[in-house]
């Protein structure tokens, strides 16, 4: 097979050097009769050459990169590697947007996605077209090693371009790793953290390597910042390097038509690549684009997790092309992990990249193309390796289809993550991604607790110890556990005890369902929904019966030796103590705490409600 | 006629191949476009206290700068006061942003009435500095000059200093803080 020596066709006069120079278009064909009608007339002439042309001569390099001999003339199945170079547009072109708008750093990374993802316009488009882009390279990568495969395109004298597609494909795998961090979501973060960890295995130099790669001994600001460098300089910088070496040797050796056809043929049929090669290339990847922009649309973009927190484990899984090496550790205990984790991998590039040499006994069948048949050997390690990853990634998701705990903890992380973008679109404190919680009403009505209640009141872990503490404590406040305790012993500690209400009421002496009855019927005071009405209606004849109503006026206005309970436990009820908690309606002048409600605005004292209401609703279905 | 018929195959390959890459251009550049405008356009599903510091949706918030008893009296000879801009609940792009500095102001008493004029230069936005034996504002940059009022002496200052709304309430000194384009004859809200 002729190979077209790229400089001729470099020079100025391309059509009539190429023709002496290229022995397959010797017969009068279609590419030459079309340059005469078509370019010739303006490409010979200086003077008819625009400004542009006289200064750059960028027809010729046109030329050289169009008219590019197809041997054997276009055919779909080498459309592959433009298809990879398509995908890899889309990823320097959404990369280059994301980029715009993305800080990496330990506080803000996780931000400036979720601000990205769910604020800017269309931004989980981008976010989505870049992160499905790796998975489209992934998968265009191995169609195109199949294709590479079966018209035996690997051998001589191709070998070197074979191992830089090799190459390619580790760099990619590269970029991988390096991105799945960049969002510093919990996802992201546990899921490299195992990575980084082997990497740290690796023997001799792996502490070095781990601490060189994640900027010092743990993971922070400098993780970013090295996976960042890396993902968007270090790697694409050998990657164009690689590319256009892998390019470059492509164009050395053109393509590899099938097996059957002889050289006649093949040289009768050949075409430039323009136009008809590069309208598959481009009719396959229109639609390659069109079906990344459908899955990404259909699942409004790739999922971005709740923010990374050291604090909360993650059950956690890497991207689908890393599974069959995820699976593959599970088998490979203890020391042994690290063999399989970088023995693997070694041991699955090192069978390809000597492909072409597996065949060595037939070579002298001759240079014009081993049929499949004739390579079987080669072709048997290559299909042993593919299967082999496909069986360890289906093995992976028969696992994880099986894992109960796991598909739960998927839900959790789910809901856990939406919650925090929720949060995360009235602005992250500069704190950084966690500290994005602080936004949810409840957790600034715990604060509130801690700065104005906690001195005097016990609720989880904020307040004083049983000695120190002036006010009962408020865990599970109004709920039924936390009134049928009051009920029986409202001068414990945890209530009455150290404050002056102390001896105010004396223990309810009701016991078994009687006493639940009571119970449920002062939980309903608050209009509660949740409640049993029957038990509700022998409650009242209790309160009334054991006197409960000589104290306590149930008419939101009339003051007695006890609270008045109407719509007790409610939110209007707790409003109007926390601001006048000495009222003749509330604790009159026994009372020894302070109108705090006073102190706050509108909005905290919304928040600390909402947190104090709250603990009556979580210990409810606790019951 | 067969030659024929292959050339304008040909170009009818030559127009599908155009339209093709067109196609793809378009998909992506459209979506670009859209996403990397989109902080000069108006944010969207923003919360009702999201404001961009500065800018025109912060006019109307007032931010205590000085107590009234620290204000100097200009008509007395003094100097005016340098008073840092702090504002709370600001956003930026992510960030929700607590006890922000936006800028500082000259706050002082003239005739009475408070008056506050930005310390940004509306040259070039440079810092201006009071200086004390001339009783001028002057511009370190290129030496813009300024009288006590704000107003221009010398120098390639466009236009006066930007005066600010100020108000008093319970004795703090509240002020409209606000930034106006630079270079320009006329003072243009940013
Ligand atoms: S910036 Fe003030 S004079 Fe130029």
């Amino acid at each position: 097979m002729a190979a077209v020596k790229t400089p001729e066709s470099n020079s100025a006069s391309a059509p009539e050097s190429k023709s002496a120079s290229a022995p397959e278009s010797k017969s009068a064909s279609a590419p030459e009769s079309s340059h005469a009608a078509s370019g010739d007339a303006a490409e010979d002439s200086d003077s008819d050459d625009g400004w542009l042309q006289q200064r750059t001569g960028y027809r010729a390099l046109l030329r050289s990169l169009l008219d590019h001999p197809v041997s054997g003339g276009p055919r779909f199945a080498y459309v592959f590697g433009s298809l990879l170079l398509i995908a890899l547009c889309n990823q320097v072109l959404t990369g280059a947007l994301l980029m715009a708008f993305y800080a990496p750093s330990a506080t803000d990374a996780w931000a400036s996605v979720a601000y990205i993802q769910d604020q800017l316009w269309l931004g989980w488009l981008v976010r989505g077209l870049h992160s499905s882009g790796a998975s489209l390279l992934i998968i265009g990568v191995v169609l195109h090693m199949v294709q590479v495969a079966i018209y035996g395109a690997y051998r001589a004298p191709r070998e070197v371009n074979w191992w830089t597609g090799l190459l390619l494909a580790l760099l990619l795998f590269g970029f991988a790793l390096t991105g799945y961090l960049l969002p510093w979501d919990q996802k992201g973060y546990w899921a490299t953290q195992v990575a980084t960890t082997l990497l740290g295995a690796t023997p001799l130099i792996g502490s070095t390597l781990q601490q060189l790669v994640q900027g010092g001994k743990a993971y922070g600001n400098l993780t970013l910042t090295h996976f960042y460098s890396l993902h968007v300089f270090v790697l694409p910088v050998c990657l164009l390097a690689l590319v256009v070496l892998h390019l470059a040797l492509f164009r050395r050796h053109g393509v590899t038509p099938l097996w059957r056809r002889g050289a006649d043929e093949l040289a009768r049929t050949t075409e430039p690549f323009w136009p008809r090669q590069a309208v598959y290339d481009l009719a396959a990847g229109t639609l390659m684009i069109a079906a990344l922009f459908v899955s990404v649309v259909r699942t409004h973009g790739v999922e971005l997790g709740a923010p990374a927190d050291p604090s909360v484990a993650y059950d956690a899984r890497p991207e689908w092309y890393f599974l069959p090496l995820f699976q593959l550790l599970k088998y490979f205990p203890g020391s042994l992990e690290i063999v399989a984790a970088l023995g693997a991998p070694l041991v699955f590039l090192g069978a390809l990249s000597l492909m072409p040499w597996l065949d060595r006994g037939s070579a002298t069948l001759g240079p014009a193309g081993l049929s499949a048949a004739q390579r079987v050997r080669s072709l048997a390690v290559f299909a042993l390796c593919l299967g082999g990853v496909a069986l360890l990634s289906g093995l992976a998701r028969r696992d994880d289809a099986r894992n109960a705990s796991f598909r739960r903890h998927q839900a959790d992380a789910h809901a856990q993550a939406v919650r925090a973008r929720t949060l995360a679109l009235q602005g992250v404190p500069v704190a950084g991604g966690i500290a994005v919680y602080e936004n949810d009403p409840l957790e600034q009505g715990r604060k509130l607790f801690a700065e104005h209640c906690a001195g005097c009141h016990r609720l989880d872990r904020m307040g004083p110890s049983d000695e120190d503490q002036k006010g009962p404590t408020l865990n599970r406040l109004f709920s039924r556990g936390y009134i049928e305790a009051f009920l029986r012993a409202p001068d414990s500690p945890a209530f009455y005890g150290k404050s002056p209400l102390r001896g105010g009421m004396k223990p309810v002496e009701l016991v078994g369902p009687e006493l639940t009855d009571l119970v449920e019927y002062v939980y309903s005071l608050a209009g509660s929904k949740d409640v049993d009405a029957a038990k509700v209606a022998r409650g009242q004849v209790l309160f009334e019966d054991k006197n409960c109503d000589l104290c306590h006026e149930r008419d939101g206005k009339t003051g007695g030796q006890g609270p008045n309970l109407l719509g007790y436990g409610s939110e209007a009820w707790l409003r109007g103590f926390l601001l006048a908690p000495a009222s003749i309606t509330y604790y009159g002048d026994k009372n020894d705490m302070p109108a705090f409600g006073k102190k706050l605005s509108d909005g905290e004292m919304s928040r600390l409600l909402m947190f104090l209401l709250a603990q009556r609703a979580a210990s409810n279905s606790a019951h | 006629m067969g030659e024929l018929q292959s050339s304008e195959r040909r170009s009818a390959l030559r127009v599908v191949g155009g339209i093709l890459l067109s196609a793809l251009g378009l998909a992506w550049a459209i979506p670009a476009a859209l996403f990397a405008t989109s902080p000069v356009r108006r944010r969207r599903g923003s919360t009702s206290d999201a404001k961009q510091p500065g800018s025109e949706e912060d006019r109307a918030t007032s931010v205590p700068i000085a107590s009234l008893s620290e204000v100097p009296d200009l008509d007395q000879g003094g100097e005016p006061l340098r008073a840092a801009v702090v504002a709370s609940g600001l956003r930026d792009a992510w960030n929700r942003l607590d006890q922000t500095k936006l800028g500082s102001v000259f706050v002082g008493k003239r005739a009475g009435a408070l008056t506050a004029l930005s310390a940004t230069c509306p040259h070039a936005g440079c810092g201006i500095d009071y200086d004390g034996s001339r009783r001028q504002f002057v511009c370190p940059c290129h030496n813009s000059a300024f009288s006590i009022d704000g107003q221009r002496i010398s120098g390639p200052a466009p236009r006066d200093m930007d005066r600010l709304d100020v108000s008093e309430k319970g004795g703090t000194v509240f002020c409209q803080f606000q930034r106006f384009r630079l270079a320009l004859k006329n003072k243009v809200p940013v």
